[in-house]
């Protein structure tokens, strides 16, 4: 991921419509929270992106700043790559500071579809469960078309991505400097991999995306790259697979959710049926928690209720678990600059 | 919205998102938006209460 401008030059440019929130934003954007991974945005703008224009004109404009990237969803006129932050907390930030320069929404925007990148390549296992977990998480349950999820990238010679939710970047830059817990607590000045990333095309996004994909994210790489939240991080994998099983749907993880090296023709087929059959279940049981809720009413005043007990729920419940197992735990690691 | 239709039935319309029912729509956003600060117009002569004020002496 290359951005061919220093972050200071964005915050300066931000910090004249939005003075307030660059300043909360440059003091801490490359902080650490809870020992989690630092976040990487993309935006695509589908429509004429005319709102970026002064933007990007003023960081160096288009020749420089876009035309250096050739990875971009198929539809966008322009993909804007920002500079990573320490946390879900300033990339939030980060997107509400350029919402108010350009005086329009990017979260929850159908033109703007925003890609969540990770530190860290995750196995084609832990990519599925990812993917199947930002889904079912997200306060907005969407249908895809493969359109959406095309990229320039799609069969690129050197660096094919195919037709995917989840991608692994395509080299570039990488900075790795950012704080990673390791497996004893230990405050690490950078992230045990030299390179490698995996990214989520989440479409139009919401804070509570960011806040769940960086959650997630965080859970699975410790438990591949041996952090400090490896331990919990292989509970969350091994209960998000029962929740799958309850569902019948442990079969969606063998699909597959990111393109490898080894991939054969149809994959991305594959793929897509396997997220047809989530968004099918997700949508059926959005309906059925509709309809448990109307019957439990009338339980409920007859004295009998019973939490209803969907997917939808169990998930929601699952990262709220592992959130707040992690603020708790957090507590019990020295803080850089305190003695152990 | 998309248009789902198999043969044998009426074809009905999909919409392309919807709300997840499991996230309750009332919890205020945990973090509040630095907010930015707000301009208030300069003080009016007339409000001006600095006994040293000349335009209060008009007043007088």
């Amino acid at each position: 991921m290359s951005y061919a401008y220093r972050s200071q030059d964005l915050f300066s440019l931000l910090q004249t419509k939005a003075p307030v929130t660059t300043a909360t934003l440059a003091a801490n954007c490359r902080r650490n929270e809870y020992g989690l991974l630092s976040v990487g945005l993309k935006i695509h703008c589908l429509d004429n992106g005319e709102k970026f224009k002064e933007l990007i004109e003023g960081l160096g404009g288009a020749s420089r700043i876009l035309d250096v990237n050739y990875f971009k969803d198929a539809r966008a006129s322009l993909c804007l790559v920002l500079p990573p932050v320490g946390s879900a907390t300033s990339a939030v930030h980060l997107i509400q500071c350029i919402e108010q320069y350009i005086g329009s929404p990017v979260l929850a925007n159908s033109q703007i579809q925003l890609q969540l990148c990770s530190p860290g390549r995750l196995s084609a296992r832990a990519s599925a469960l990812l993917g199947i977990a930002f889904y079912l998480g997200s306060d907005t349950l969407r249908r895809y078309t493969q359109a959406d999820l095309r990229t320039t990238f799609e069969s690129s010679f050197n660096h094919p991505r195919g037709i995917r939710l989840v991608l692994y970047d395509a080299e570039g830059d990488f900075d790795r400097n950012f704080t990673w817990w390791n497996y004893w607590g230990g405050h690490e000045p950078e992230f045990p991999f030299a390179s490698g990333r995996t990214d989520l095309l989440i479409g139009p996004g919401s804070r509570l995306d960011i806040e769940n994909i960086n959650l997630v994210a965080t859970l699975l790489v410790h438990s591949e790259y041996d952090g400090y939240w490896s331990g919990l991080g292989q509970e969350f994998r091994a209960e998000m697979e029962v929740i799958l099983g309850r569902h019948i749907l442990a079969g969606l993880i063998d699909a597959p959710w990111v393109r490898q090296s080894w991939a054969q023709f149809g994959d991305d087929d594959k793929f897509f049926a396997a997220l047809q059959e989530l968004v099918a279940y997700a949508y059926g049981e959005s309906t059925r928690v509709k309809q448990r809720r109307l019957l439990q009413f009338g339980m409920w005043r007859n004295g009998h209720g019973r939490s209803p007990n969907g997917i939808l729920e169990e998930v929601q419940r699952l990262l709220f678990k592992y959130r707040k197992a992690i603020e708790r735990q957090s507590r019990l690691v020295p803080q850089a600059g305190e003695s152990p | 919205m998309m248009r789902a239709h198999q043969p044998g039935s009426q074809p009905i319309d999909v919409p392309e998102t919807i709300p997840n029912p499991a996230i309750p729509r009332t919890v205020p956003n945990p973090e509040p938006r630095p907010s930015e600060p707000i301009k208030i117009p300069a003080p009016q002569h007339l409000l001006c209460v600095s006994p040293i004020c000349p335009v209060l002496d008009e007043v007088r």
